[in-house]
């Protein structure tokens, strides 16, 4: 049993059935190994999640493209629309960064991975003409709205009937059954996939609304000016 | 507790203990902590699943588990319900119709000002109560498969989506941009919820207060980073005014 196995299979444990699922126990039932084995690597529960989230992060950021020298709304939507495949790629990064964002943060082995990155994508913004602190928020806002996202996105598919087509014909029987006088909006649309939908094309709709609003906090200070 | 005492005087009510069921001996050698057979309504079932689902998620409910939590056995509940799924909709049912009836209604001011308190109110339902927000991250599309019993949420969404025809979209674009504020919204409030669960200790999270402006120039200028950071109500009602000045200039609104 190397540590590479343990770490494997604690990444494994943790994508299925999530982080509260993880334990020494659960961890040594899943590699088939005594718990001793895996306190030989691991001290404790929380050597084990740093070396976890060591390794995600720098999977994570290997991958996730920066932003670079084009345009600030270019490469803000590149840079979360890259951040968005990584989080649906690498479930656990995106688990470990909710439940345990500050401990994780701290780490000495993540905390300038992570930091850096912050700092450049920010200062970029700066530089386009937000305050620190307004572009902080911006950053945070589109950064929330991507790690939301993709939390939405992965509940959806663990619904039940979400891949059936009659719940979604159903969906729309009852809209279409709408007394238009009551309901003017939804009995011209016809169907609540439009305001609901979870997919590629909605992402990009938030993303975009996100980014042109971060554009008009730009123009009005060029304005002021 | 109550239940001894109760299954006596049900017993009673009935006409006598003597009731000859094969399954007698069993009930009382469990030391009678379950229920008699039959005592769980239909509604005591729902406030068990509700208790259940607000203290463990909704993936910790199960069958056994609800049966467990009630004292009673698993064929009271499959009475009731068939299947777990046939639960969690009735459940659905109950908590949106619930939730929606909380909401405020909508004023008649400016549209980008209303919809900041639509979301808001939705964020704070949210937020106050688990079992809503349980339901809205992770069976939403359950929830409006079901809205046929609730008119209460085809109401809700009409005059949120009115309120972007009042900004001056088409019924699509409506649509497309109260997607994106749920959205927003609703993932938000997942991941505030994630956060709050941690307890940190404070000593831990001292380096990320103040940054050193040496290695960090943007970064360190900020008051404290750990607050800009964090999600809290300042930062979500600067993410919903992001959308609503990103929907003016997107669809060119004046």
């Amino acid at each position: 049993m190397s540590r590479e196995e343990i770490l494997e299979a604690s990444y494994q444990l943790v994508a299925h059935d999530g982080l509260s699922a993880l334990s020494m126990p659960a961890l040594s039932r899943q590699v088939d190994a005594g718990v001793t084995s895996i306190y030989w690597y691991f001290r404790n529960k929380e050597e084990l999640l740093v070396a976890l989230a060591e390794r995600v992060t720098a999977d994570v950021y290997r991958r996730w493209k920066p932003m670079e020298d084009g345009s600030w709304d270019t490469e803000l939507r590149a840079s979360f629309t890259s951040f968005r495949d990584e989080l649906s790629r690498v479930p656990v990064y995106l688990e470990l960064f909710s439940l345990r964002s500050r401990f994780v943060l701290v780490q000495p082995g993540i905390f300038p991975i992570v930091m850096n990155r912050l700092e450049a994508d920010i200062a970029h913004l700066a530089a386009a003409g937000l305050s620190p602190v307004d572009a902080a928020h911006a950053h945070i806002a589109c950064s929330a709205y991507v790690r939301g996202f993709v939390t939405l996105e992965r509940g959806l598919r663990q619904e039940p009937g979400e891949q059936d087509e009659a719940v979604r014909a159903g969906i729309a029987d009852t809209v279409g059954s709408l007394d238009a006088a009551t309901f003017p909006v939804l009995t011209l649309l016809g169907d609540l996939e439009p305001m609901t939908a979870l997919n590629d094309d909605t992402f990009r709709t938030g993303l975009d609304l996100l980014i042109d609003g971060i554009g008009s906090l730009v123009g009005s200070r060029a304005g002021r000016s | 507790m109550a239940t001894n005492g109760r299954t006596k005087a049900s017993e009673a009510a009935r006409g006598g203990p003597k009731r000859p069921k094969s399954n007698m001996a069993a009930a009382s050698k469990g030391r009678t902590t379950r229920r008699a057979r039959g005592s769980l309504s239909r509604e005591e079932i729902l406030d068990g699943a509700q208790e259940l689902v607000e203290a463990q998620g909704l993936q910790q409910l199960s069958m056994p588990a609800l049966a467990k939590h009630l004292k009673s056995g698993v064929t009271s509940i499959y009475w009731y319900f068939r299947s777990k799924d046939d639960l969690l909709e009735a459940l659905t049912d109950r908590v949106t119709k619930d939730m929606y009836l909380k909401l405020p209604p909508i004023g008649d001011g400016a549209w980008d000002d209303e919809l900041v308190d639509y979301f808001t109110a939705f964020r704070n339902l949210l937020e106050a109560t688990p079992i809503y927000r349980e339901v809205f991250a992770y069976r939403a599309r359950l929830l409006f498969t079901r809205a046929a019993f609730a008119p209460a949420i085809f109401r809700r969404l009409d005059d949120g989506l009115s309120l972007f025809m009042r900004a001056g979209l088409s019924a699509e674009q409506a649509a497309e941009a109260f997607n994106a504020c749920s959205n927003f919204t609703r993932g938000f409030v997942i991941l505030e919820h994630g956060l709050e669960s941690e307890s940190v200790d404070p000593a831990m999270t001292e380096k990320l207060h103040h940054l050193d402006v040496s290695k960090f120039p943007t970064l360190g200028q900020l008051e404290d980073f750990e607050r800009v950071m964090w999600l809290d109500d300042n930062q979500f009602q600067f993410g919903l005014r992001l959308l609503i000045a990103g929907i003016r200039q997107q669809y060119a609104l004046h």
